[in-house]
């Protein structure tokens, strides 16, 4: 057997060589390794069918932040000839990539920021729930019952409080994308609610009481109030209530 | 503004793969599932499916794909393990595609004899392109299968052969590595019998040969069907999935159907693009169902 545990056996090599010539639509870089009967015009036939598909799939999943930016398809073909795909990049990681990158090479507005962080931060949920299957699935049962056992926090201290783990904060530094005037800049979460991504402007109580429990894991609201102290119990039980029926919180 | 959506619920449940019985003689047949096609999934001549992992895996979603369907035969089909890559497929995206099969109670996984990416922190070339047909391609490929099949246990995995517009340089044939790697390896062989019969015309070889060297190698198969064009321009049929199965393809599907007789355990009609009517759905797939029967039949 060859050894495929040298990462540059000469194997892992010469893919390495034919996938980036590929990726590039460098053609001519790999002629010399065609079989007879395949020729460079082959091969560009494969390459520009990818960069197509390509470019049309990022331009669908950037919609949003397009229109942010005048010359916004100059900004796409630029990244599509500098950059290629990255292995095992799923989803919306090409796009983010891309985003990433605008944010290095141009001088974004503050208005352009926002735009791009909104659209960074739903990929982050979206990898998120890539990544955390169950967990996404197991919250959002328990959010099923989540008003209903809302109701009973008053009551029932062996409640058990469990922070939705399909979320991600981003920071807004401009009211372009916030319904109402806010203290800028504003922290926003983004989080899962069934299949759909919601947000929530949290004021900075709001988010250190989320940060706790995210720190705490499911627990009580008498371990919480015991750890915390920022708050009372009374507080939290309201506090809860409306994360819930937001879909930040659930309840076993 | 951002958008503030309303919550939905959907329930989830794990479905239980429903493995067909390998003795069975006509083989499940259905569509590769696509929205344009669901209004047909009721069709009586149809008793399978194939999810294609990068159109049904929603990060997001909670239900299964199927929804409340039902089918005698599921498959679940990747385009990114990679199997040709020199580096193992990513444990991530083993685990998405498993949540997925689970969902769906799928009874296999599928990929393609190619790769589409060099390997760990390096490019995604963004379609699959055979490997130069060579020992050490060999060695990575069926390295890559048996961890893929490890991982998969209970669901057999089936290989693709892929419809090239270009072959590297190899010491080998397309059939040759195909039979090594089915025979090393025991995976089932996804045979595409339209992309075999592009091969055949773009590359100029005799697809029904291929069928009798490498059928026999192959523990059990399933098929896909699809109809593409002849690009008079590139000289070269295109395997685009936009058009009906063409004569030649039933041909080649009746002999293959002959040859596996008894392993195939399901085959796919793939149609991506300009979908056809109600009647064009339906004829075709009954179309795959009787010559399967007629070919079981005769035997």
């Amino acid at each position: 057997m060859t050894d495929l545990t040298e990462p540059e056996s000469p194997y892992a090599e010469q893919l390495r060589r034919y996938a980036r010539a590929l990726a590039a639509g460098r053609a001519d870089d790999v002629s010399a390794a065609l079989a007879e009967g395949s020729s460079p015009a082959h091969v560009m036939l494969f390459t520009e069918g990818n960069r197509a598909k390509r470019h049309e799939k990022l331009r669908a999943q950037l919609e949003f932040v397009a229109v942010a930016f005048t010359g916004f398809e100059n900004l796409l073909a630029a990244y599509l000839r500098d950059r290629p795909p990255a292995a095992s990049d799923t989803g919306a990681g090409d796009a983010d990539r891309f985003l990433e990158w605008l944010g290095k090479t141009c001088g974004l507005t503050p208005e352009q920021h926002d735009y791009v962080a909104c659209q960074r931060a739903r990929h982050a949920v979206e990898a998120e729930a890539f990544r955390n299957r169950a967990g996404h699935v197991r919250f959002q049962e328990l959010w099923a019952t989540a008003q209903r056992r809302a109701a009973a926090l008053d009551t029932d201290a062996g409640l058990r409080v469990h922070l939705n783990p399909i979320r991600a904060w981003s920071r807004f530094a401009t009211a372009a994308l916030l319904h109402t005037e806010r203290v800028l800049p504003a922290d926003v979460l983004f989080f899962a609610v069934g299949t759909e991504i919601c947000t929530a402007v949290l004021e900075p109580k709001g988010r250190e009481r989320i940060e706790e429990l995210a720190s705490y894991g499911p627990c009580t609201l008498n371990q919480w109030a015991g750890r915390t102290r920022h708050a009372d119990g009374g507080e939290l039980v309201e506090l809860c209530r409306d994360l819930a029926e937001m879909g930040l919180v659930a309840f076993s | 503004m951002i958008p503030m959506i309303g919550a939905t619920k959907t329930a989830f449940e794990k479905a239980k793969p429903r493995p067909l019985s390998e003795t069975r003689s006509v083989p499940a047949i259905g569509y590769a599932l696509f929205e344009e096609n669901r209004h047909v999934l009721d069709d009586p001549a149809l008793n399978a499916v194939e999810i294609t992992f990068e159109r049904a895996a929603d990060p997001l979603r909670l239900g299964r794909c199927l929804g409340e369907l039902d089918f005698a035969y599921v498959s679940v089909h990747a385009l990114q393990l990679s199997p040709a890559s020199p580096d193992p497929p990513a444990r991530a995206y083993l685990d998405a595609l498993r949540a997925l099969a689970e969902e769906n109670g799928a009874a296999a996984v599928s990929d393609h004899l190619g790769f589409t990416r060099d390997g760990t922190g390096g490019v995604e070339m963004g379609h699959f392109t055979p490997p130069p047909f060579t020992a050490a391609a060999l060695d990575a490929t069926c390295r890559n299968l048996d961890l893929i099949q490890d991982y998969f246990r209970g669901r057999p995995f089936f290989l693709e052969n892929i419809a090239s517009l270009f072959h590297f340089r190899g010491t080998m044939s397309e059939a040759e590595f195909l039979t090594c790697v089915l025979q090393r390896t025991g995976c089932g062989w996804l045979l595409d019998v339209t992309n075999l019969y592009a091969n055949a015309r773009n590359h100029g070889y005799d697809a029904s040969e291929f069928l009798r060297r490498v059928v026999p190698a192959a523990r059990r198969l399933q098929m896909h069907l699809s109809g593409g064009f002849f690009d008079a321009e590139a000289g070269l049929y295109i395997d685009s999935h936009s058009r009906a199965v063409p004569e030649e393809v039933w041909a080649l599907y009746r002999q293959a159907l002959e040859l596996g007789r008894g392993k195939v355990a399901a085959v796919f009609i793939e149609r991506d693009q300009d979908f056809p009517d109600e009647a064009g759905w339906r004829a075709e797939v009954r179309k795959a169902r009787r010559i399967a029967e007629e070919t079981e039949v005769r035997a």
